[in-house]
């Protein structure tokens, strides 16, 4: 992967009913979400957005308001209903700000499993590869989630190797993030992307080609690598560090990807302690993925 | 350097039933498939009808039906290392059942986690024992074709050598209900793209999954590649929410983008499948699109919608309509646009009307466009030329 420079991030959680509507889309948080993320990232200074940008949305279970709401009128009986039609698909609200910011960039909507900012950087990193795209939104949004998605999650965990998908030890650097102390309402079994949890949450990154945000001189920090497919944390962190020495922080949060990346972004605000910053969680049974964000 | 990437394998379902054979003998013959559905009650419903296969599956099955054909014909077995992408918005008849359980007090027959998109694509690569990423796309009826650009990208930038990749939709009731709450619905049970009388869509089964392989990996196992795929654009129109941009600006760019990387022209390009889902506000900015993206070479270049024998296909579309692509090249048969029966001012080209037309296919676009304004272009050339 090519090294990009993160050029904003944005890391926000919101009670239901919490944030402010987007015209046009009812009943559910996901989009006034994904919108309020996008609104924050945008706004940070030597972001510019337009033509050449692009949008990757990230959410492993999606608008489940809409899609239970939806599913739920049908069981009764309620054959209709307008307005769930189209926020019922993620690239209603990408249609939405790319309306509003003028992009005409690529977007793209997925879910992923675990190690969804991975994915998602993976996938930016791609875009920025080609001529078209400039500057790539990155953002993973989750719900809260309620009945059915916590019946999922605990479906999802009980066919998983509980023991090796679980235990995030982050040993290696500095484990302040891992103080969190959520793990006790995580679902067993599942990936960080996957655990359910009482708030929305969403966390983004705008991320722009290395050189050209140097000369714009606009970069926080630089994401150098991604692994995923990893056996074990350790085998995680030494691919990342591969030909690199100097202080390097992992950053482990059990539970809630939304904190782990809000330590992140926290640590990029405090240079020179670090020269690196390692992201590691576990993204399935058995498997870790991660990412490496150099400091300078 | 950019690497070359070709198609070894696919395995495709519409409502004719699985495979090539089927897609020859009825969407290259100009055949629809629609029928009163069978699945739920229609009745409350603008339309009851469907392009719906006997097909009785779950919606998962059906992904590893398909990406069991596609590496058999492609003579890949895992383990294997790779990309799994999937373009669905996975399994609402799981929550449809989760809530009927809830409310009616039913028991539930399908697994939970078949909601989940991202699921499909942990599942099929477990089946198939392929290690790499696994990522659902679910950006609407670009789905598909943005999982199988995705593909092309990793192995084009040396990411991967091998993806595997598609997409899939089964008729039902959820979405029946929300398309009729839109008003999208055709009115007189067929689907009549470019047509004057168009009213609406209709949906239909099908699934595609393609192994996508770089072709130095290809030829050093000596497999015999189907096609390249040569490049594909992804672009967004910036426009509203639901409705593409009335002059088509965003399908233009998206060609535009998939020509470019492609390194054509183009009068390359000898056969559209187009988007053409049939409503009134498609198929015009469609038209449009296409001839600004296209330019002279509009002249004379066949342009036909499957959809009007295969329904809407949702996420699985792009993939569906890339598999007919695909067919219609190696028969030299270009699908028609079924249904149509009259000629709309606003809708001028040449949309092979009723009947199939034998020609060298040499290079196909496959094109599709979804809610958000989002649209793909993906790009297919024989392999005599790769």
């Amino acid at each position: 992967m090519n090294k990009v420079a993160i050029i904003s991030t944005c890391a926000i959680e919101a009670e239901p009913g919490e944030l402010l509507p987007v015209p046009g889309f009812v009943e559910s948080q996901f989009s006034p979400l994904v919108y309020a993320c996008f609104k924050q990232l945008a706004a940070a200074q030597g972001c510019r957005l337009g033509g050449n940008s692009a949008i990757v949305l990230g959410s492993c279970y999606g608008d489940t308001t809409t899609a239970d709401l939806a599913s739920r009128n049908l069981a009764a009986g309620q054959h209709h209903n307008a307005l769930l039609f189209y926020q019922s698909v993620p690239s209603s609200i990408t249609g939405y700000i790319a309306q509003e910011y003028g992009i005409t960039g690529p977007i793209s909507c997925i879910s992923g499993y675990g190690g969804m900012m991975n994915l998602l950087i993976e996938l930016a990193s791609s875009m920025l590869c080609g001529e078209e795209v400039e500057t790539a939104v990155l953002i993973q949004a989750e719900l809260a989630g309620g009945d059915r998605v916590r019946a999922t999650a605990v479906e999802c965990g009980a066919d998983a190797d509980t023991s090796a998908n679980t235990e995030t030890t982050a040993n290696a650097g500095d484990h302040a993030a891992a103080s969190v102390d959520t793990a006790a309402s995580a679902i067993a079994g599942i990936p960080i992307s996957m655990q359910p949890d009482s708030r929305d949450r969403a966390a983004g990154l705008v991320l722009m080609d290395a050189d050209q945000a140097q000369s714009l001189g606009c970069a926080a920090a630089y994401i150098e690598a991604v692994v995923i497919g990893c056996s074990t944390e350790e085998a995680c962190i030494g691919q990342l560090m591969l030909d690199k020495s100097g202080a390097c922080c992992t950053i482990g949060v059990p539970y809630q990807f939304q904190r782990q990346w809000k330590e992140v972004f926290a640590r990029l605000a405090e240079p020179g302690l670090y020269d690196y910053l390692i992201l590691v969680e576990p993204s399935a049974p058995g498997e870790w993925s991660g990412v490496l964000i150099t400091l300078h | 350097m950019k690497r070359r990437v070709v198609i070894t394998g696919y395995g495709v379902m519409t409502a004719f039933g699985f495979g090539e054979q089927a897609v020859a003998e009825h969407i290259l013959r100009g055949k629809h498939g629609f029928r009163p559905v069978r699945r739920f009650d229609g009745a409350p419903y603008r339309s009851s009808i469907a392009a719906e296969s006997d097909y009785d599956g779950s919606l998962l099955q059906l992904g590893i039906e398909c990406t069991g054909e596609a590496l058999g014909m492609s003579g890949l077995r895992g383990p294997l290392n790779g990309s799994v992408l999937i373009g669905t918005n996975g399994d609402y008849d799981a929550i449809q059942q989760f809530w009927q359980g809830r409310l009616h007090d039913r028991k539930s027959m399908l697994p939970l986690k078949a909601s989940v998109p991202g699921y499909h694509a942990e599942a099929i690569a477990a089946e198939y024992r392929i290690q790499g990423r696994r990522i659902a796309f679910t950006n609407a009826c670009v789905a598909s074709s943005n999982a199988i650009g995705y593909g092309y990208d990793r192995i084009a930038q040396g990411q991967d050598e091998l993806a595997v990749c598609g997409g899939y939709f089964l008729v039902n009731e959820e979405f029946t209900a929300k398309f009729n709450s839109g008003r999208a619905l055709s009115r007189d049970g067929l689907v009549r793209p470019f047509s004057a009388d168009r009213s609406g869509l209709l949906l239909g089964d099908g699934g595609a999954m393609f192994v996508l392989e770089s072709l130095e990996h290809a030829l050093q196992r000596g497999a015999v590649p189907l096609a390249e795929l040569a490049g594909w654009g992804l672009a967004c129109d910036a426009y509203h929410v639901c409705q593409p941009h009335p002059e088509g600006s965003g399908m233009a760019m998206a060609v535009k983008r998939a020509l470019h990387r492609a390194d054509l022209q183009p009068s390359a390009i000898d056969y559209v499948n187009a988007h053409g889902t049939a409503t009134p506000i498609n198929d015009p900015a469609e038209t449009k699109g296409i001839k600004e993206a296209f330019g002279s070479a509009v002249q004379g270049l066949p342009i036909s919608s499957s959809k009007s024998m295969t329904g809407h296909i949702l996420e699985g579309t792009g993939a569906v309509e890339t598999a007919i692509c695909l067919v219609a090249m190696r028969r030299g048969i270009i699908p028609p646009t079924a249904s149509y029966s009259s000629r709309d001012p606003a809708c001028d080209l040449d949309y092979v009307p009723n009947e199939p037309r034998t020609a060298r296919l040499q290079t196909v676009m496959n094109l599709n466009a979804g809610f958000g304004g989002n649209n793909c272009a993906l790009i297919l050339k024989g392999i005599t030329s790769a």
